[in-house]
């Protein structure tokens, strides 16, 4: 029946596009012996580690020899991707995209995700940011002394909002930073949903990383930045200690990740592919707000000790 | 604005216009497969281009999904995403009276009226809009959603309380995983790959095409197709005559469609759902919605097309992406280092002319596709059930396992879909448990962010005491007392009806006659 062929056709053609388009290039690294890759990214598309990820691909496919594929695991604030992660062979074919602090929190918070932190090989980290206390450009508050003014006259009556878990740890890193009380607004849908927020007067201010402040243009203003490094695209905008104020200190870095036991010499070769790619793209990493990381092996481990106890000290810092 | 025009009409830009556009027809299509993935897909196909046209591409396969999602909604009544969830109400009816063809012609002409109307905004409007969609914060937001909730009222069937309360598992459904503040997991029962709860792709599958798959296959003996289709020459004339001389609908459609999808977060599923039932609500013939009148269909996909033009304002203009698919057109932008915004607009104003271009050529392209596929397409509707079921059942499993790689993902689908089938069988119709399971991922973080906005002033003040609100307070309101009134006045005339006309009787078999049980006048 002429019904019966044009389904089986179609349908085997959707079978074979749905397997993928796996690349049939041959690997030029003798250590990377894939197919292809599949590079998951735990986030919405268009989001940082979207562009984190785009950013490097064409870059990551020469210096593997290998076609990347990326799969978008969106949910539980990173936890579903990371999951999945964690259940693929270690032969450096399966990596995933990494945020920290994000990863910390989760697997710091108690409840059982499928993983922890230490639970794979960091393979590189490249790029991070500050976070800002940002206001909109035609907000009353001009430096971070007329905010902390304002908040110390109205005790909780200034919004602040911020994303996830991370979000409530930077408002509350803020709070204790200017010794200020103000109300925190959590927002889902990423940062993309707070810069509506601040723009339209709903909220004070938001808590969000530098490079979206750099982003837009003059439409937000940076009264204030964690860290202690200044930022190129960010020149006046003083870090919380320069302006006078207690320490803050948690940024946001992107990763890439693989699953643990993956053998020393294929993290090495993903390693220096990373810091190949970040080389090459320094220029728009740093027009896009953020700091370009460059780190052989076990900086990159290092790291993520770093970030641990960043995490740490903010967490203790807010409690007492 | 012109040499946008002109820039917009290089061989090249619409070559790749062209290629988005089939992309799109594709990905609509396919039950499972959203805007959102086919954009993202496409995504590094654009680096090599020129910034307008890869935004050309991407574009015109967002445009294009927005009609393509239309044809499995209309042939299988199963939404091919998200915003075809209304569509598939009247489209699906239709096909069942032989009409697939004219809903799937109402459908494409709709999607260029739409598009057109949200290009055109978008040329000359984008600036002074984007401003009043920032007026529209959290407490908004959520006024907006409980609107939309009303629409269940036109959703729901016979039954209000069952449609309300198939609304209210949706929102449940929407709830299992972390919640939207990030801190806590909700009906995870532990299993951590519940904690990024049940994509609304795979839910809506769930909740729509397996209980079709299951009725089709119940009933395959005695409906051997879906439905009967035989094509006739003029079809496609007739109907196009049909919707120019009555413009209203598609017109209002359009413009609530844009409006919408101005607002970002709010998207295309949002504009489909109240254009319905705002046609619904103005049409002189409110009892065929539902049962095959084509004005449904054309509220749906007019304001859903016109929402994909209207969430590129904001992208544009702000940087803001104003739906998921806008947010993977934002990404390629930067990655191309071009920065949307006002500075865009004056340093590059012929640029975003040849965006707003973009769309509006999309849509034409989009419409001359669905007319010469329609009959076609339409004729899909003579493959025995036998062969379609299983072919449907595969697309899901397949759609729902592509959205994340989640075999998680294809159980609850498979489960959701047996459980709205038993529950459609007590009388619950799947479309409000549909509606919940869209809106609630809205209204729950609307909610939320609203109270703690509140933490600043009081709660009454942040939820009543915005004009904006109010606004949207009057309006729901006079929604829900008109579906009451509508419902009860439809009671009442069916009761009076009954009394004055013997119901149709069954063929009386041997001796048996119930005439004498009606009271005949």
């Amino acid at each position: 029946m002429k019904y019966l062929a044009i389904l089986a056709a179609g349908t085997v053609a959707l079978g074979v596009a749905a397997c993928g388009g796996g690349g049939s290039s041959p690997s030029a690294d003798a250590e990377l012996n894939c197919r292809s890759i599949d590079f998951i990214v735990p986030y919405a598309p268009g989001g940082g580690s979207d562009r984190q990820v785009r950013r490097m691909q064409p870059h990551l496919e020469e210096a593997l020899g290998t076609k990347i594929n990326v799969n978008y695991m969106e949910g539980g604030d990173g936890a579903i991707g990371w999951q999945a992660l964690a259940g693929k062979k270690p032969d450096g074919c399966t990596v995933s995209n990494v945020v920290a602090p994000n990863i910390m929190l989760l697997t710091s918070s108690g409840q059982n995700v499928g993983f922890t932190a230490e639970d794979f090989e960091y393979l590189g980290w490249s790029e991070t940011t500050p976070n800002v206390l940002a206001v909109a450009a035609d907000s009353p508050y001009k430096t971070i002394d007329e905010f902390v003014a304002a908040a110390k006259a109205n005790p909780g009556k200034l919004t602040v909002a911020g994303v996830g878990e991370v979000g409530e740890l930077l408002t509350a890193e803020t709070q204790n930073s200017t010794g200020t009380k103000i109300s925190y607004v959590p927002v889902s849908g990423g940062v993309g949903a707070i810069v509506p927020d601040i723009l339209g007067g709903h909220v004070d201010a938001g808590t969000i990383g530098a490079a979206h402040v750099a982003e837009s243009e003059g439409r937000l203003r940076a009264l204030a930045m964690t860290g202690t490094e200044k930022l190129e695209s960010l020149p006046d905008v003083p870090t919380y200690e320069e302006a006078g104020y207690g320490p803050a200190t948690l940024g946001t870095a992107w990763g890439v990740i693989a699953p643990s036991g993956t053998p020393e010499a294929i993290v090495k070769t993903w390693n220096e592919a990373i810091a190949d790619a970040v080389a090459k793209e320094k220029q728009q990493i740093i027009e896009a707000g953020l700091i370009p990381l460059e780190q052989d092996v076990d900086e990159a481990r290092d790291y993520v000790q770093k970030m641990t106890d960043a995490l740490t000290a903010a967490r203790e810092t807010v409690e007492n | 604005m012109f040499e946008g025009l002109l820039a917009a009409l290089t061989p090249s830009l619409l070559l790749y216009l062209c290629i988005g556009v089939l992309a799109g027809i594709l990905v609509g299509a396919l039950p499972g497969f959203t805007a959102t993935m086919g954009a993202a897909l496409m995504l590094p196909f654009t680096f090599t281009l020129e910034p307008a046209e890869g935004f050309a591409m991407l574009a015109a396969l967002y445009v294009a999904t927005m009609f393509a999602d239309s044809v499995p909604a209309c042939l299988v009544n199963t939404p091919g995403t998200p915003s075809a969830v209304a569509t598939a109400l009247d489209g699906f009816a239709m096909t069942k009276q032989g009409r697939g063809q004219a809903a799937l012609i109402a459908s494409c002409f709709s999607a260029l009226i739409g598009t057109f109307v949200g290009g055109i905004t978008f040329l000359l409007l984008a600036n002074p809009l984007t401003d009043v969609a920032l007026t529209f914060g959290p407490p908004e937001f959520f006024w907006i959603g409980i609107f939309a909730i009303t629409v269940i009222g036109s959703v729901a069937g016979n039954s209000l309380l069952k449609g309300i309360a198939g609304g209210a598992l949706g929102m449940l459904i929407g709830a299992v995983g972390i919640s939207s503040t990030g801190a806590v997991p909700r009906y995870t029962f532990g299993i951590p790959e519940l904690l990024g709860g049940i994509s609304i792709v795979a839910a809506l599958i769930g909740i729509f095409a397996i209980p079709q798959v299951i009725d089709m296959v119940r009933n395959r003996h005695a409906d051997p197709h879906v439905a009967d289709f035989t094509k006739r020459k003029g079809t496609a004339r007739e109907t196009i005559w049909g919707l120019a001389r009555r413009p209203v609908n598609v017109l209002r459609s359009s413009v609530l469609g844009t409006a919408i999808g101005i607002l970002p977060g709010a998207g295309s599923p949002i504009a489909s759902l109240v254009s319905y039932n705002e046609a619904k609500r103005w049409s002189k013939d409110k009892a065929s919605f539902g049962r095959g009148n084509i004005d449904g269909v054309v509220a749906s996909e007019a304001a859903g097309n016109a929402a994909a033009g209207g969430s590129i304002i904001p992208l544009v203009s702000l940087g803001i992406p104003g739906s998921a698919p806008a947010a993977v057109i934002l990404g390629a932008l930067l990655l191309q280092g071009l920065k949307p915004g006002p500075e865009l607009f004056s340093s590059d104003a012929t640029l975003v002319y040849t965006f707003a271009w973009s769309i509006i050529l999309a849509g034409v392209v989009t419409f001359v596709a669905g007319m010469l596929l329609s009959g076609s397409l339409a004729r899909m509707v003579l493959i025995p059930v036998r062969l379609l079921a299983p072919c449907i059942l595969f697309l899901s499993v397949i759609g729902a396992y592509a959205i994340r790689n989640s075999m998680m993902d294809v159980y609850l689908m498979l489960g959701l879909g047996v459980a709205v089938y038993f529950l459609a069988q007590l009388g619950f119709h799947p479309g409000p448990i549909g509606l919940g399971v869209i809106l609630a991922p809205i209204i729950e973080p609307a909610l939320v962010e609203s109270l703690s906005i509140a933490q600043s002033s009081s709660a009454v003040e942040v939820f009543f005491g915005r004009p904006l609100c109010i606004a949207l307070i009057v309006l729901t309101i006079v929604s829900m007392v008109w579906v009451g009134v509508t419902r009860y006045k439809d009671a009442r005339d069916a009761r009076s009806a009954a009394r004055m006309e013997p119901p149709e009787v069954p063929v009386p078999q041997a001796d048996q006659t119930t005439s004498e049980s009606v009271g005949s006048r």
